[in-house]
Parts: C-alpha cells; sequence; structure tokens
C-alpha cells in the first residue's frame, strides 16, 4: 500500500462523517476508480465506520474542568507560599560571607614553605650525605662495642667460672 | 504555557480524551477520574512536550492510564465495567436529532456496536477506537500505543474482521441489514 493510499482510506472516512471537503471528495472518487486496494478497502471500513460514527463524543462534565482548574489555582498558591531558600538578605549575607572568607585567604602572609633538596647547592648536599655515611657508621661501631660489652658481663655474672673461662677465650677470639 | 493557553487547550480537547476514557472504561467515574489526571499531567510537564505532539502525548497517556485501570479491575469483573450510560448518551443524542426514528436507529447501531467491542480485547478495542473513532493514522496509532506501524497495520485488519464477526454473531439480522444499506 502506497503512503498516499493510506491519506485517501482516512478521507474515506472522513466521508463516511460527512467532513470531508468537496474538492477532497472529488480527488477521492477519482483515485477509487483507479485504485482497487483501495475501493475493496474503503469498502470494507464503510460498514464499521457508519457504527462507529453512531458513537457521539460525550462532553466532559463541568464539575471535571472546575476540579483541574482549582487544582492548578492551589498549586501555584502553594508554590508562591512556600518560602524560596535565597531570599535577598538571606543571599546578600551569604555573599558578604564568602567575600570575607576570600579576603582573609588573599590577605594572610604566606606560611613558609619547608626547606628542600632543592635549595641546597650540589657541593653542601655531598657534604651532608658524607656526614650522615660517618655518622652511621660510628653509631654501628658504638652499637658492636656495647653488645660485646653486655655480653661479657652477662657472662661473668651468671655464668658458672669453667664454662665462663672458655667462653671468655672464644669471645677474645671473636 | 501560561494558564489562557490552558484553559484553550483543555477547551479543545476534553470531549475527545473524556470520549475515549469513558469508550475504553465504560465507567463514567473512571473516565471523569482519568481526564482531570491527564491534564494535570500535562500542566505539570508542560515545558516537556513539544506543541506538535500534546495531542499524541496526551491521548498516549490516556490510553496507558486507562490500561493500568483496566487492568486492575480485571480482577474485580463487576456489571459496572460493561456498564455504558445510556442515559447520558440518550440525553445528548436528543439534543443533536430530532427525529426520533434516526435516534433509534443510532441507539440501535451504537449499543450493537458497544456490545460486539466487548467481545474484542481491550487492546484491540484501543486500536478500533483510534482508527475508526479518533480517525488517527497508523502511525499516529503506533506512537500512542506504543508500537510499530506494521503492527499497528495487521492489528487494525484483524480487528476489523472480529467486529464484524462478533456484530454478525450477536445481531445476525440486523448487521446483515445495516451492511446492505450501507454498501448499497
Amino acid at each position: 500500500m502506497k503512503s498516499r493510499c493510506e491519506t485517501y482510506q482516512r478521507w474515506a472516512l472522513e466521508r463516511t462523517r460527512g467532513e470531508l471537503p468537496s474538492i477532497k471528495n472529488y480527488l477521492l472518487t477519482r483515485h477509487l476508480s483507479r485504485c482497487d486496494e483501495c475501493a475493496s478497502q474503503v469498502k470494507e471500513d464503510a460498514e464499521l465506520a457508519c457504527y462507529f460514527n453512531a458513537l457521539p463524543r460525550i462532553s466532559c462534565p463541568e464539575p471535571v474542568l472546575q476540579r483541574i482548574r482549582s487544582t492548578i489555582v492551589n498549586q501555584r498558591v502553594k508554590a508562591a507560599d512556600r518560602k524560596p531558600l535565597f531570599t535577598p538578605l538571606r543571599l546578600s549575607l551569604a555573599a558578604s560571607a564568602i567575600g570575607a572568607i576570600l579576603l582573609v585567604i588573599v590577605l594572610l602572609p604566606r606560611r613558609e614553605s619547608e626547606s628542600t633538596i632543592q635549595n641546597y647547592s650540589a657541593a653542601e648536599v655531598e657534604k651532608a650525605r658524607k656526614q650522615a655515611e660517618w655518622s652511621l657508621a660510628l653509631t654501628g661501631k658504638l652499637i658492636r662495642k656495647n653488645e660485646k660489652k653486655v655480653i661479657r658481663e652477662t657472662i661473668i655474672e651468671q655464668f658458672p667460672s669453667s664454662i665462663r673461662k672458655a667462653l671468655d677465650e672464644s669471645l677474645k677470639i671473636f | 504555557m501560561n494558564e489562557k493557553e490552558f484553559e484553550k487547550l483543555l477547551l479543545l480537547h476534553k470531549d475527545r480524551i473524556f470520549s475515549y476514557a469513558f469508550y475504553l472504561l465504560r465507567n463514567r467515574h473512571d473516565a471523569e477520574d482519568v481526564t482531570q489526571e491527564v491534564f494535570l499531567r500535562y500542566w505539570n510537564n508542560r515545558n516537556n512536550v513539544e506543541k506538535k505532539t500534546r495531542l499524541a502525548w496526551m491521548m498516549r497517556v490516556t490510553h496507558n492510564r486507562c490500561m493500568d485501570l483496566l487492568r486492575t479491575k480485571r480482577a474485580q469483573v463487576t456489571k459496572e465495567r460493561y456498564e455504558l450510560n445510556i442515559d447520558s448518551l440518550r440525553e445528548h443524542l436528543a439534543s443533536e436529532q430530532d427525529d426520533p426514528a434516526v435516534s433509534y436507529e443510532i441507539i440501535e447501531m451504537r449499543k450493537m456496536l458497544l456490545e460486539a467491542m466487548d467481545s474484542l480485547s481491550e487492546k484491540t478495542r484501543s486500536f478500533m477506537l483510534l482508527y475508526f473513532y479518533e480517525g488517527l493514522r497508523y502511525r499516529e496509532i503506533g506512537e500512542i500505543m506504543g508500537e510499530s506501524e506494521s503492527t499497528v497495520k495487521v492489528s487494525v485488519h484483524r480487528g476489523k474482521a472480529q467486529l464484524k464477526v462478533a456484530l454478525r454473531k450477536l445481531y445476525p439480522e440486523k448487521a446483515e441489514r445495516y451492511k446492505n444499506e450501507i454498501t448499497m
């Protein structure tokens, strides 16, 4: 079915309702004389269309329309009653508070940033590294010395003399 | 969209929305609730709906809401579900038609159609209403019901066949007489 045929079939339904203008009526009659498919379709539709044309448009009752109108008016009244979040006073207060905060942030002296390795020369960094290595080595030496001292004191105070002598000699070798 | 424009829209589409909901639901109170809900939903979403697609949007919401209601009511099958407010229809008709003979014939056709429509599924009933009663195109029906154009085409075709069968089954003589009168 061509899309034009559908238009003619709609016109045929309008004709059964007596709503088709004369020029369209003429065009429809001419089309139906040429198109068998449309002619049979229109004939088929005509019977049912007459039944449907007997169904009237029923007027929407006035109370329904009044209910619709009053609901809309109530909605508008409620919307007007609802206090807005940003009244002019609140808005101006909020704006001045934000302005004050920004001013404090801008005007306050910035805290000096912590020194980083980038603030020193290569020679100074190398010197510091060597100093750190030396202190680490010294600390390790002292720890080992103290370890020996602690072991010796434990053996002297808590071990029997025979074992102590043997251990003492081995400790010297160690 | 301001309230003035909304008022225009309300007056323009109120009967269309109400009638569609009424014929789908067959219950005046439910149709009233659905119409109210559709327009209020539109008002709350008015900035998100394009001007071109206003009616399609409202019809889609109406359709979906009706389907939801029918689904929930399916469990509680009552007489009311199929009840048609004949009095209001007669009243409506009386204001339109002065010839009582014509009115009787139209009322009879209407009764036949509504009874035959009861034999269709809710979805097929919607397809039929949107195609014949609202006079919408397949593409427009697809947009409302969330179906492809080809699906709509097939469904409408099947719906027509089912409706004709139902009419002939329920009212064999009258259906044949009307058919001959119409196709003559």
